[in-house]
């Protein structure tokens, strides 16, 4: 299949390398939050075509997903995706409630869940934007509560409006001390990994 | 006979006969569209992502709700089915993304709206449709007797 992006894998490490400073600060925000350790598993960025992420990342199981956009010097987006059960442990964590007492997630917990994906996000991309001294938007934090597949297909449409594409970046996060984890994808059309690059290149 | 089950993924249709069922699994605002001639038993199913093809050089054009509709008609057209025969259903179109922050983009409402519109333009009646809302969907298109069934867990 012809490949649009000109990325190679010395490029795709230095993406690699990049997050892996952008997730650990993240992730520091979030231990500051709940007041536990965090562990960040952090896998290879994978170019891949944006009809094949859903398919390769989503389970046919309900998940809570937070998707920001990401605008400004560089395009793309950000998703955290929390199954059920680690929702439901991290609003019980956040809103200190009684291991276990949560059942179904209620507006509390539906907005305690978006607001770690906002700070995990935002604190990503905060530290993405201060490495690389560009400027980037993260869009408000949009939560879909479907099964997984379904909401990275949709995030597959969005990106392909823009490119065949994407860099794909997968890191999973686990609350210590709970079976809780989320993992967050980031991804990039290919104009913007390819900008990002250069970027780190010329840093 | 025995029942085979095919998928159809993200950007892919396919043209099938009796006794295949076609499958579409974790469909948000993706399109689910099907044709389906009772008659032969022939009929066709594509999980579009997006309604027009724009200046943007695609590797799959089959993604576009312009380009494979008529794809399909093509298609079962060469297969002998006469279009007048055809009859179609629509799953998807989602707002996955939605509650007190409306989603910027309107891709779902626009899918739905564009595969009216082109059906409309082949004069294929819409016998059934499971669009909108904000749940995704598991789709199920049995060619044997031209049902659609539609999964969503919530």
């Amino acid at each position: 299949m012809h490949k649009e992006s000109s990325l190679n894998e010395k490029d795709i490490g230095l993406i690699n390398e990049m997050s892996k400073k952008c997730s650990t600060d993240a992730s520091q925000a979030l231990s500051v939050m709940t007041g536990r350790e965090l562990e960040v598993t952090i896998f290879d960025a994978q170019n891949m075509d944006t009809e094949q992420f859903s398919k390769q990342h989503g389970a046919d199981e309900i998940a809570f997903t937070v998707y920001l956009e990401i605008n400004g010097d560089i395009s793309g987006g950000i998703a955290l995706i929390f199954e059920q059960s680690s929702a439901l442990k991290i609003a019980e964590i956040l809103l200190n409630r009684e291991e276990g007492s949560m059942k179904l997630l209620d507006d509390l917990g539906r907005s305690a869940i978006k607001e770690t994906g906002n700070i995990l996000a935002g604190n990503y991309l905060a530290t993405l934007a201060d490495i690389l001294d560009i400027h980037v938007l993260e869009s408000v934090p949009y939560m879909a509560q479907s099964t997984l597949n379904s909401a990275l297909s949709t995030i597959s449409v969005e990106m392909s409006k823009n490119a065949d594409e994407a860099l794909v970046l997968n890191m999973d996060i686990a609350i210590s001390g709970s079976r809780a984890t989320a993992q967050m994808l980031m991804f990039y059309d290919n104009a913007s990994a390819e900008k990002l690059v250069k970027i780190i290149r010329s840093k | 006979m025995a029942e085979e089950i095919y998928e159809v993924g993200m950007g892919e249709y396919m043209v099938a006969n009796d006794p295949i069922t076609l499958v579409s699994k974790g469909v948000g605002s993706c399109i689910v569209i099907s044709l389906y001639d009772r008659t032969s038993k022939i009929g066709a199913m594509a999980h579009a992502m997006l309604p027009k093809k724009t200046s943007l050089k695609s590797n799959n054009e089959c993604k576009y709700i312009d380009i494979v509709i008529p794809k399909m008609i093509d298609e079962l057209r060469k297969l002998g089915v006469d279009t007048k025969n055809l009859i179609a259903k629509l799953a998807g179109g989602a707002n996955m993304f939605n509650g007190e922050n409306q989603f910027a983009s309107s891709i779902g409402d626009d899918n739905i709206s564009h595969a009216v519109e082109i059906l409309n333009d082949f004069d294929i009646p819409i016998d059934g449709e499971s669009v909108g809302g904000t749940s995704g969907r598991n789709v199920e298109f049995n060619l044997t007797n031209g049902i659609m069934a539609i999964v969503s867990k919530i």
